[in-house]
């Protein structure tokens, strides 16, 4: 079980075994890096927000008590690190590039064609969660996109669990339609 | 009524499609989820509804995780292993 290694791990990693906790960071690092990089819809930001991620929970090695996952802290870290980044952009106002995370999405030796139509429907659905006000694509990204049980969502929040339902309601809601809109025939030439 | 179910439905639609996210996700009690069946048997704009919610979450649902970059992964060991360099300093200097 995954959570068992992670229990050997950080016992060996708060004894000061640093590949321990080099294996820790193998382990989880690519959920941390998703979800910060569909928040923040680019690479700099989620850059941050990993290494933020990671430097926090070394430093809470101790005062860590295993009494939620791994995941669900590391989770929680990102996405109020993400969610203080975003309110920092705001507040600076800088604008969000597009995200283009193409090339390290996990392949399955699609056909060049299906490829590329799946990339430009990858970047649309990107795009659309984008659009979505942070508290709802946050709640979106980890129910539907990295696939968590919708108590450990709000959990991660730290939000209840009607909060979450709703906030996920009128996220799925709002990407419904912009799903329509995109694909509208009325819409094209 | 447009495909965008765009609430000009009945009074009853609406409340259906508050809890059509639920219903998605297998999550309502057996009463309520035994009503939805009962009101989409017979209303083709919330069946039509349904279907394009549900085929939006399929899509987010397959988009699928990111790896960490290779050069990505070297600049995170880096500044953990500063971290590790720096609290080990920090230990000395208060013994
Ligand atoms: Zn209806």
């Amino acid at each position: 079980m995954p959570g068992d290694n992670d229990h050997m791990l950080l016992a060996a990693a708060r004894s000061g075994d640093h590949r321990s906790f080099e294996r820790l960071v193998r382990n989880h690092q690519a959920r941390v890096f998703s979800l910060a990089l569909r928040m923040l819809g680019n690479r700099a930001d989620a850059e941050d927000v990993l290494q933020e991620t990671f430097i926090a929970l070394y430093k809470n090695l101790d005062r860590f008590q295993e009494r939620s996952k791994l995941s669900t802290y590391l989770y929680r870290l990102a996405a109020n690190f993400s969610l203080m980044k975003l309110r920092q952009a705001k507040a600076g106002g800088a604008r969000i590039e597009p995200l283009d995370a193409g090339a390290e999405i996990a392949s399955t030796l699609p056909t060049p064609l299906e490829r590329a139509e799946a990339a430009d429907l990858r970047k649309q659905l990107e795009r659309s969660l984008m659009g979505l006000a942070a508290a709802e694509r946050a709640v979106v990204v980890l129910r539907d996109v990295q696939g968590i049980d919708g108590r450990e969502v709000a959990r991660v929040l730290g939000i209840s669990l009607p909060a979450m339902k709703s906030r996920l309601h009128r996220g799925r809601e709002a990407l419904r339609r912009m799903m329509l809109d995109r694909t509208d025939p009325e819409d094209s030439p | 009524m447009s495909t965008k179910h765009d609430r000009t439905g009945s009074h009853h639609c609406r409340r259906m499609a508050a809890v059509f996210s639920d219903y998605l996700d297998r999550d309502l009690r057996e009463a309520i989820c035994r009503k939805v069946d009962e009101h989409l048997k017979q209303c083709p704009d919330c069946r039509l509804y349904l279907d394009t919610l549900s085929r939006t979450i399929t899509l987010y649902r397959g988009l699928g995780g990111i790896r960490v970059p290779k050069n990505v992964e070297s600049r995170l060991f880096a500044t953990i292993r500063l971290a590790a360099e720096k609290n080990k300093r920090k230990k000395r200097a208060t013994r």
